[in-house]
């Protein structure tokens, strides 16, 4: 039993928080830091690729998107949710609470530049 | 590319259109790769491959180095959804030089750059499903 469960399209990661934390109702992002969920989102886009139109979607029955303390997206997913995008397959992910990590790549002297596909 | 006529100065040219195309960022670096040719993009760039698990490579070149001097790094991939004609787009990735991890040994190089490149340094990076 992994300790959380990823799911992958392209450029972005869909990771639940730690299981043993999720039992205690605390979202641990990446960090291993103590996240809160502050803003929801209007849309669910949960990433804008780099040309017009192709973007990450959550699609999905009382899908939500929220914007946690330290700007980071969580997706919840009470009754799964499929992710599309124009140049991936579509992903169906089992009912959760995801943190969506972006992908990046190392940029000398600069903080590391996200990828955009 | 553009054209370049054969002769002296032939090689030199493409060695920095090469080093050019490495220095765009990701998106713009694929594209450019594509239309230069990876294979020639791989040898006027010096690249030397480092790892390969069958399905990633890690290459490195002494031709473009850090602020550091470290040779610069890259991871390349492909994209697990085939395009509509059957081809698979490949992107490479830059990624730090010197990934002392511990699943460097366990799972090699390559996945170690990947881990790195959605922000875990040492374990975490388990998806179960990619597209």
């Amino acid at each position: 039993m992994p300790n959380h469960i990823q799911y992958r399209q392209g450029d972005i990661l869909l990771s639940t928080t730690h299981h043993i934390y999720a039992q205690q109702g605390l979202l641990i992002n990446q960090n291993d830091q103590n996240v809160s969920l502050e803003k929801k989102r209007p849309d669910l886009v949960l990433a804008i690729g780099e040309k017009e139109g192709h973007a990450h979607v959550a699609v999905g029955l009382d899908v939500e998107l929220w914007e946690d303390n330290v700007g980071t997206l969580w997706l919840k997913a009470p009754n799964s949710a499929t992710i599309t995008h124009p140049e991936h397959s579509s992903i169906t992910v089992a009912p959760g609470t995801y943190e969506v990590i972006r992908q990046h790549e190392y940029a000398p002297g600069q903080r590391p530049r996200n990828i955009a596909d | 590319m553009q054209d370049i006529p054969a002769g002296e100065g032939y090689d030199s040219l493409l060695r920095q259109e090469a080093i050019s195309i490495a220095k765009l960022d990701s998106t713009a670096r694929s594209a450019a790769i594509a239309k230069f040719g990876e294979d020639l993009w791989i040898k006027y760039a010096g690249l030397k491959q480092i790892h390969n698990d069958g399905i990633r490579s890690t290459w490195s070149t002494a031709n473009l180095n850090d602020d550091d001097g470290n040779p610069a790094v890259f991871v390349r991939v492909i994209n697990s959804t085939p395009e509509p004609d059957g081809t698979s787009k490949v992107y490479w990735l830059r990624v730090p030089p010197n990934l002392h991890t511990r699943i460097i040994f366990t799972r090699g190089y390559s996945h170690a750059a990947i881990s790195w490149t959605f922000g875990y340094a040492s374990h975490g990076y388990t998806p179960i499903v990619e597209t």
